[in-house]
């Protein structure tokens, strides 16, 4: 068979145009002019502005508090709740697991509605505490079904191997399951992370008045019409993205 | 070596405690305390997940208050509002958005997930760093980029008055095909994901059979390919489809204030209109049609996750 | 034998959701005896040493290890230790990490870990190969270095589920007599599970035969192969024609069918070795031969001829209707399918067995 072109070219077409607005942004975060419209030369000068505004550092501060308290107790439950439903086999696993995922399934603005309306009901004080809980639901699903996925991989016939071996339940999740499983509760946390701090939809309804997250702030400054800082500030969040995405792939090719 | 090698006999003289001629008694099960693990899912699915769920079907039966919250009085007008000729045109017209951003979707993002599924592993491996860096960028700060572009007199102006091809301001931006393009542009890389990730489990001497059967590429394309990769189409669909009635932001920022979704109506009626069980009703309304379409993916692609959803 | 118990299983019951897997079994086991659970699968053998290991907790009955009652001891409590049939290697431990893991529980010191995984890869063979990935090794050394981590402890008894099972013929071989050798060396009791009779037979110093959850027979392979009780032991083990006559049941090796007629010289065959269907007077030493062996004539029809196994099988179907095969070296007979000729078998190759309907 021929082999066509086409692929390649459609590939790379289309993959230069996702990378469009990146560029863009990019490019115009070194414009000197304050209208987007003229590039008035290069210039450092909305960086310097970037790192002396208080205000996006709080949020950046709350947005990042916000990703790994959200992370961190989302690993946990979502770990821990994948082994037991792999060795349990309840009937009503299969619901728990389902309503469990549900938020990633739902339009982000019906969580952002409910959660709303049941911390009111429960008499939460909106802020940090209300936006992790939100955050942790969303969190959850993505870490528990890449662990779930792990485990479903993984031969039990190694576990069984090491208690044979003497080693004690406990011992046999931290010397072999654990192990095993740690490419995916990382890659979990990874891309839970990146949702959270990616999140405007669902934080708007849940902050408070006085905790804001960096998306939000974006949000609310793109509002008011597109100001250059925010493309430093974007050009600073997508280095740090490529960096983490990086890492993660040399990570995954050291352990595969 | 014993040669008399024993053969079935009753499990009657068991050693030492047992009572002779006694009913051999039952063993405990080995009980494990491994579902104490799940607690904290189950805790925290039913208090933060389940009961929310519930207390928003619950709050969409409720009566509006003057101010804030709501009135324990049942009513179905909440419902009955719906109907109503504004709030159901939201409906078609984000069912329209949802609808045609798909389609265009599928058409763009599955020779996509395609293609990259059949490069070698060296190139899949780029090509799916390439796909995850916007994917992962905040879409806020992509659509940022998109506004500088499309804007009036924007990069996309500035190129086009340039080149001769327009002589004024295309004025694309704040228009109803820009809202649709943000909404293709922000949820392509799911279409983009979820084919690949069906393709590359494809078995491709089946496409290599049916070409040395005599089949046509376009014959084959249709009866074995597309067939093979229909789980990861039909979970692209879903993942594109419902994001796409909720994301408010997109239309917000791109279409100005004169697109409207269900989504904006939702986050205007809890922010302006205070209006709480009218957004619960909304919002119910919205989960029973996505429901409905997980359901159906389920029922014809007959697997319980979403393909390439992680 | 009965003074020397080692292992012993009282009673043993065992249910899943699908049915009762184990219908109480007993089974004594002597110290370094090599024995084998021979069944098809599904017969509830696998069942049987996950009990024995501690992996499955029995629903009645009793194991019983020197004297002492082990049932209710967690797998890593019993000094019995296990070859997986796939060799459940820890995919994310080097080799000498593997065979010493046991080690590594009873927080033995890393150097001394070290030294005894070498020795112990030594044994199997494969010194040196301490620092080496798991997924670098090929199956036969995988399977050596699930030998040398099961045998690091210095187990009691050591259970083999089906360890030889992936390896190719030829492997399977060389594994068989390597493990036969090993055990006689370290004098642990091997208590050995397959499917294939031909490795029950060679390797061990006893097979009980398991069939629907119960042992059909326990004894030397001499004794299940020459004088099966049952007609499920002499069609497994023996690849037995099983013959009902008179309201009894006989078992029937193949290669103890006499051809009596229309078979040309040179088979195996008792009649043919004897020369006795030559042309001429062909009836008449029939006849005499007939008298001397005790062998009863029957008309059978040839159904098929094939060749497996370095021999000729040739199905027959007697008037009865009940089938019976023949088999002798060579590649062909003169006997083509649809002719009819006379077959018997001697009465003392004929062993009377317990009819369960196979």
């Amino acid at each position: 068979m021929k082999k066509s072109k086409f692929p390649a070219i459609y590939l790379t077409i289309m993959t230069i145009l996702t990378f469009v607005p990146i560029v863009v942004t990019i490019v115009y975060s070194f414009n000197a002019s304050k209208i987007t419209s003229v590039w008035g030369g290069f210039s450092l000068s909305w960086y310097e502005e970037l790192f002396h505004d208080r205000d996006l550092f709080r949020a950046l501060r709350n947005s990042l508090i916000l990703g790994f308290a959200a992370c961190m107790i989302s690993a946990v439950i979502g770990t821990l709740g994948a082994i037991g439903v792999k060795r349990t086999n309840w009937k009503i696993n299969d619901v728990i697991s389902y309503i469990s995922t549900l938020p990633i399934m739902i339009p982000e603005i019906i969580l952002g509605m409910v959660y709303l309306a049941v911390f009111s009901f429960m008499g939460f004080k909106f802020g940090m505490l209300t936006l992790i809980i939100a955050h942790t639901s969303f969190c959850i699903p993505y870490i528990f079904m890449m662990v779930s996925d792990r485990l479903i991989g993984m031969d039990p016939q190694i576990e069984e191997a090491a208690r044979d071996l003497g080693a004690s339940p406990v011992q046999v999740f931290f010397d072999i399951t654990l192990p095993s499983i740690v490419p995916a509760i990382l890659s979990g946390l990874l891309l839970s992370f990146a949702m959270s701090f990616d999140d405007v939809v669902i934080s708007v309804f849940v902050t408070g008045s006085s905790v804001n997250t960096l998306p939000i702030k974006i949000y609310t400054r793109m509002k008011t019409g597109v100001t250059p800082e925010i493309n430093a500030l974007a050009t600073v969040m997508i280095l740090v993205t490529m960096t983490i995405l990086v890492l993660n792939r040399v990570y995954m090719r050291k352990h595969s | 070596m014993g040669s008399e090698g024993n053969t079935v006999s009753s499990a009657g003289n068991l050693p030492g405690g047992s009572v002779p001629g006694a009913a051999p008694k039952k063993n405990k099960k080995r009980r494990s305390s491994v579902w104490i693990l799940m607690m904290p899912l189950y805790a925290f699915t039913l208090v933060f997940v389940f009961f929310p769920l519930i207390y928003m079907v619950y709050l969409s039966f409720m009566s509006r208050a003057e101010v804030w919250g709501f009135v324990n009085e049942f009513t179905i007008g909440n419902y009955k509002r719906i109907l109503e000729p504004l709030y159901l045109g939201t409906f078609k017209d984000s069912l329209k958005l949802a609808f045609i951003s798909t389609i265009v979707n599928i058409f763009i993002g599955y020779p996509y997930g395609y293609f990259m599924a059949r490069l070698n592993d060296k190139w899949k491996k780029i090509m799916m760093l390439l796909v995850m860096i916007p994917f992962w960028t905040s879409g806020l700060i992509r659509l940022n980029g998109w506004i500088i572009v499309f804007r009036s007199n924007g990069v996309l102006d500035k190129l086009l008055m340039g080149l001769h091809i327009t002589d004024a301001p295309l004025k694309m931006l704040y228009t109803y095909p820009m809202v649709v393009f943000g909404m293709i542009y922000a949820l392509m890389p799911f279409m983009i994901l979820a084919v690949y990730s069906s393709a590359e489990k494809m078995d491709w001497t089946l496409v290599e059979a049916s070409r040395d059967l005599g089949a046509s590429a376009a014959k084959t394309f249709f009866h074995v390919t597309l067939p093979l990769t229909m789980p990861g189409l039909l979970s692209g669909v879903i993942l594109t489809f419902i994001p796409s009635m909720g994301l408010f932001f997109v239309a917000d920022l791109l279409g100005g204030n004169k697109i409207v979704l269900i989504g904006n109506i939702i986050q205007q009626q809890l922010t302006k209109g205070r209006n709480l069980p009218f957004a619960a009703a909304l919002s119910v309304v919205l989960m029973v049609l996505t429901s409905l379409l997980i359901a159906l993916y389920r029922r014809i692609a007959g697997t319980r996750q979403l393909e390439g959803l992680i | 034998m009965t003074d020397n118990i080692h292992l012993s299983l009282k009673g043993i019951r065992k249910s899943y959701e699908v049915g009762e897997v184990l219908k109480g079994i007993d089974l004594d086991i002597a110290q370094g005896e090599f024995i084998t659970l021979l069944g098809s699968s599904g017969c509830g053998k696998t069942t049987t040493i996950r009990i024995i290991a501690g992996l499955e907790m029995p629903d009645e009955g009793r194991v019983i290890l020197d004297g002492t009652d082990i049932t209710d001891l967690t797998p890593e409590k019993r000094n019995v230790n296990t070859i997986f049939q796939n060799y459940a290697l820890f995919p994310h431990m080097n080799v000498a990490d593997n065979v010493s893991y046991a080690l590594k529980i009873r927080k033995v010191g890393r150097a001394e870990r070290r030294a005894k995984a070498e020795e112990m890869l030594k044994l199997v063979q494969l010194d040196g190969y301490g620092d080496r990935k798991v997924s670098e090794l090929s199956g036969g050394q995988k399977q050596r270095v699930a030998i040398a981590r099961a045998l690091i402890n210095e187990p009691k008894v050591l259970l083999l589920d089906e360890p030889l099972g992936a390896l190719d013929l030829k492997l399977r071989r060389q594994m068989q007599l390597e493990l036969k050798r090993m055990q006689k060396r370290l004098g642990i009791t091997f208590i050995y599970i397959t499917h294939d009779q031909e490795e029950a037979i060679n390797m061990s110093d006893r097979i009980a035969v398991m069939n629907n959850g119960l042992f059909e027979q326990i004894g030397t392979p001499d004794e299940v192969y020459y004088r099966p009780k049952t007609s499920y032991v002499a069609n497994f083990v023996g690849n037995a024609n099983i013959i009902r006559e008179n309201g009894k049941t006989f078992a029937v090796r193949s290669e103890n069918v006499v051809i009596l007629e229309k078979e040309s010289s040179g088979g195996v065959n008792t009649v043919m070795d004897n020369d006795v269907s030559g042309e001429t007077n062909e009836l008449s030493a029939v006849k005499v031969f007939l008298e001397n062996t005790g062998i009863i004539s029957r008309n059978a029809k040839v159904l098929e001829k094939s060749f497996a196994g370095g021999q000729l099988r040739i199905e027959f179907e007697l008037e009865d209707g009940q089938h019976v095969v023949a088999s002798r070296s060579g590649i062909n007979s003169k006997l083509e399918a649809g002719e009819t000729t006379k077959i018997g078998w001697s009465p003392e190759n004929a062993v009377e067995v317990i009819d369960d309907g196979i």
